[in-house]
């Protein structure tokens, strides 16, 4: 018999998933997915994590070396008691993304209730205490991010509008007031992200200035969404423009984990860190656990964006 | 608590030159409505479809150039079998969505608020993709000598709602999507306060119960935030399906009033009073439980899409309230109150 | 070949080495291999695969085995969607479910062409299953499963389709003279309210001539809250009258129910694209499980046919 192959350009560590049930002190319904980011050397993940009621809510883990993490017992956002707030986040907190930005970091997570999703931004210093800024949208979106750094003077953000199933692009002077949308990524019939593309981990700036999307797309089929995970680079400049795509998944739903859950063939990142070259790439798993996949730049360049060939 | 005027409708597709050759106007409309140099100017959503041939479905698109929208013909075979025929708005083709009737912006001006001229060509025209199904019911509001108009965009992505300025209804500014899908029904408020402006929008609310009215504010108009849904549908056969807000809410001593639409069982529109707090705008101080006003007569029950009145476009005009109304998505009408008539039956 | 009984015991027994080709299999990058075609020529199997690539459209594979059981996959694709000519703009999306027959010392390839106008069924022919030589669209837009008859029947080519009309999957017989030019459809038969197979079925192996008529292996689909489940089921069709059905299985002859079967791509599916009946008497179904791996199952060729005869005629 031939060697078995393992061609996908992603490394799955080996001990994943890296947060499963096993590795909460509480009880609780699901571990869906996890922002990221590394502050000084500790390793943080911001998980949603549904309760038994139902309700989800984003808890901390931390961990020094990226693959074994203490996850706190209470939640770090949860649905607030805030009159401003109340309303619009009484079913849940998530979907949680980190963006660091000059000395603090900025944290967009999704708000739902009876009304729908809403962009909540909120702002922590050092992960002590966390401060939420306002909801920063209307209804009918999810998925926003917010750039690590301002584009032209101005704030700049992402999110996946519940129509057309694309990412827009818009700006904000500070951060209350958002305008100039403009579609910024769309699905592609009869490839493997045909129906719907978002925002998954907050843009990263390249060392050589470009930046760095990483987005979900989503097939359907007759047994329901297929999610992956792919990446575009944006301009320098002007990150509305799009210079290249991967034509292929960096990551689909292969192992049992990722295929067995809550939401099968779901793969669903909102965080990963870039330490050099080497990507860390976290991801929830469906909606079951947070697993965790290494790649580098270069991988995802030569062997996803300028994949040879008709397939 | 309305009169009908007389003339009813005041506005026909008739009277209505369609933009290129081989059009034909199905819908002059939902018009939004300012006073300007002692005119009535109202900007009329003019719905065309193609002038049909014999055993051919033709149905009208743009093609896009150097940011101009190009109106051209695309033709069917009426007999191919892919070809499929959803109700009166639309044709499936291979899966793709074509519009039967396309709408843009057209001017039309009267000194007395009756009788209208309306322009021989357009003035908002669809110019991008983002635009490819139509620019659709404007509402124009002056604020410090400046007529805002802001009007549905409609595309693949569906609907959302873009925002132009003009000093003179000559010149034109465009300044792109205010509120991205799917949003419309935006009704800016006529002042600021505390240095803010305000509108009224209508997100769709997409698989979380019916389309609601929420209020938000700008810097500068072209930014929003401070997002709070203010009125739900209540669960009568009138508001059944979605409310949203119509025109600029008129300022009264006793709060903005404003003049919404409500579409209940079986599609059937009607037209409902909200009295906003002045300070605080966001409060619903009032809200009538019976519709001011519903399809009565002939011209609203039937009709391009029947039993639709739908108002974006209100004038106060030596001391009446003019309210221009579009009736079952074909013509223009007009209905004439006042504004201490309408609080006195809220 | 060492056998254990089935789960359910399911007429048709897996292989104890299923999957028998999986991802890890292919020479080349892609995400999934399955439903696969499989003819026996002298002592070797071929085996035309259907191979999803990462961008999310099928080429076609070919694996090689001496004994049916185990196979090698050739380093590239033989067949890819047409980038020229009259067939690229039907292909855009991929080619899918190839179905291989042998008529008149001919192998000739029934398979799907995808495109955002909707499946149409293509016919190629080849000599050496490394080399295809693209025939026709022989079908409009909406119709997939296409398999060609073995020989003529009354001086014809005969095939089985499955148009999708008013969203109800059937399948039907269709004439030809020229193999190019088809017409003179008939419904042949249709999804059982109630049963397994009540959503949706379709053709999957090239009809086998036997003394009760022409065996058909089809797939079943019932739809539940969760989606669709995908069972293989047989029928046996009049040898001259071949839009008659003589009799039609009860019970499906394989439902998913392992591992590989329900967990993958499109889970639950159990979707039969070939078989070759061995001198032994022993029939190999083929079949791609859960859009991810390709198995193989067997059973007593007779008794196929007598729980197919005891199931309900026309």
């Amino acid at each position: 018999m031939p060697p078995k192959k393992q061609l996908d350009i992603i490394h799955r560590w080996e001990g994943n998933p890296v947060v499963n049930m096993e590795d909460l002190w509480f009880r609780a319904a699901d571990i869906c997915n996890a922002g990221a980011v590394k502050m000084a050397d500790t390793y943080l993940l911001l998980i949603t994590i549904e309760s038994l009621r139902g309700h989800k809510s984003l808890y901390l883990a931390r961990s020094t070396d990226g693959h074994y993490f203490e996850v706190d017992d209470e939640p770090f956002i949860k649905r607030s008691a805030d009159k401003a707030f109340k309303k619009y986040e009484e079913i849940s907190v998530m979907d949680g993304r980190i963006t660091p930005f000059e000395d603090t970091y900025y944290i967009t997570y999704v708000a739902e209730s009876q009304y729908g999703f809403r962009i909540g931004l909120a702002r922590t210093d050092a992960f002590e205490d966390v401060t939420r800024l306002g909801l920063i949208s209307a209804v009918d979106t999810k998925g926003g991010t917010l750039f690590p750094e301002k584009i032209n003077g101005r704030y700049a953000r992402l999110e996946r509008p519940w129509s057309g199933g694309r990412i827009w692009i818009s700006y904000s002077d500070d951060l209350v007031y958002w305008g100039g949308f403009k579609a910024l990524l769309s699905p592609r019939p009869g490839y493997w992200d045909a129906h719907r593309v978002g925002a998954a981990v907050p843009p990263i700036r390249l060392k050589d200035g470009r930046w760095l999307l990483i987005y979900y797309g989503i097939k359907d089929t007759s047994a329901g969404p297929l999610f992956r995970i792919g990446a575009v680079f944006l301009d320098p400049d002007n990150p509305a423009r799009v210079l290249t795509r991967t034509n292929v998944p960096i990551l689909s739903p292969r192992k049992p984990y990722e295929r067995i859950g809550d939401i099968p063939n779901l793969i669903f990142s909102c965080g990963a860190i870039l330490e050099g070259d080497k990507l860390l790439l976290y991801y929830g798993a469906a909606d079951s656990c947070i697993c965790l996949g290494s790649t580098t730049i270069d991988k995802i360049e030569q062997e996803c964006v300028k994949s040879k060939g008709d397939f | 608590m309305f009169e009908r005027c007389q003339k009813n409708p005041i506005i026909r597709p008739a009277d209505v030159r369609p933009s290129a050759e081989g059009y034909r106007v199905v819908g002059a409309f939902n018009p939004g409505a300012t006073l300007f140099n002692d005119e009535v100017i109202l900007l009329l959503r003019v719905a065309e479809s193609c002038v049909q041939q014999q055993g051919k479905i033709r149905i009208p698109v743009y093609r896009f150039s150097e940011g101009r929208g190009i109106p051209e013909i695309k033709e069917f075979d009426a007999h191919d079998p892919d070809v499929l025929l959803k109700d009166t708005r639309g044709v499936v083709y291979r899966g793709k969505d074509y519009l039967s009737s396309i709408s843009h912006l057209r001017l039309a001006r009267s000194v007395d608020g009756i009788n209208f001229t309306v322009d021989p060509t357009p003035f908002i025209y669809p110019c991008s993709p983002t635009e490819a199904y139509g620019t659709e019911d404007a509402r124009i509001v002056s604020i410090d000598g400046t007529f805002y108009i802001n009007y549905t965009i409609v595309s693949t992505d569906s609907w959302c709602t873009a925002l132009s300025s003009t000093d003179d209804f000559k010149k034109l500014k465009q300044f792109g999507i205010i509120f991205h899908p799917e949003n419309k029904d935006v009704a800016i408020f006529p002042q600021k306060i505390n240095n803010k402006y305000m509108a009224l929008h209508r997100p769709n609310n997409s698989g979380f119960g019916q389309a609601s009215i929420w209020y938000a504010e700008s810097p500068d108009l072209l930014h929003w935030g401070h997002h709070k849904c203010i009125a739900r549908p209540r669960r009568t056969v009138y508001e059944s399906m979605k409310i949203g807000s119509g025109s600029a809410p008129i300022k009264t001593d006793e709060g903005w009033l404003c003049i919404y639409h409500a579409k209940g069982d079986n599609s059937r529109y009607s037209l409902f009073g909200m009295l906003l707090d002045l300070e605080q705008p966001w409060k619903v101080i009032k809200r009538s439980t019976m519709p001011l006003f519903e399809p009565e007569l002939e011209y609203e029950t039937t009709g391009f899409f029947g039993n639709v009145v739908f108002t974006n476009g209100i004038v106060i005009k030596d001391g009446q309230l003019f309210m221009y109304y579009g009736s079952s998505d074909e013509t223009t009408c007009l209905a004439v109150s006042s504004v201490e008539q309408i609080l006195y039956g809220l | 070949m060492i056998k254990r009984p089935s789960l359910g015991h399911d007429i048709l027994q897996r292989f104890e080495g299923n999957p028998i080709i999986t991802l890890e299999d292919i020479p080349f990058r892609c995400n999934t291999v399955f439903n696969g075609t499989v003819i026996k020529k002298g002592n070797r199997y071929y085996h035309l695969l259907r191979v999803e690539g990462q961008q999310g459209y099928s080429v076609f594979a070919l694996a090689i085995s001496q004994d049916g059981l185990h196979f090698t996959v050739e380093d590239q694709p033989v067949m890819v969607p047409a980038r020229k000519g009259p067939f690229a703009r039907y292909e855009t999306m991929g080619i899918e479910d190839p179905r291989i027959t042998e008529l008149e010392g001919v192998y000739y390839v029934m398979y799907t062409a995808y495109s955002k106008y909707g499946p149409r069924i293509a016919l190629a022919k080849t000599e050496d299953f490394y080399h295809y030589k693209r025939i026709a669209l022989v079908s409009e837009p909406g119709n997939k499963d296409g398999i060609l008859f073995p020989e003529k029947i009354n001086g014809e080519y005969v095939r089985l389709d499955r148009p999708i009309g008013k969203e109800i999957g059937s399948m039907w017989v269709s004439y030809s003279k020229n193999l190019v030019d088809w017409g003179k459809s008939e419904l042949l038969m249709t999804p059982r309210p109630g049963l397994w197979d009540s959503f949706r079925i379709g053709a999957s192996v090239a009809p086998i001539k036997t003394e009760h008529g022409w065996l058909e292996i089809y797939h079943g689909v019932k739809m539940t809250t969760a989606g669709p489940i995908y069972k293989i089921g047989t029928v046996l069709l009049d040898l001259e009258q071949p839009y008659k059905v003589i009799a039609r299985c009860d019970e499906p002859a394989l439902s998913p129910r392992e591992d590989y079967e329900r967990i993958g791509d499109v889970g639950n599916v159990a979707f039969a694209c070939g078989a070759v009946v061995e001198n032994s008497g022993e029939i190999k179904v083929y079949y791609g499980a859960a859009d991810t791996c390709v198995c193989v199952a067997t059973a007593d060729f007779k008794e196929l046919i007598a729980m197919t005869l005891v199931g309900e005629s026309s």
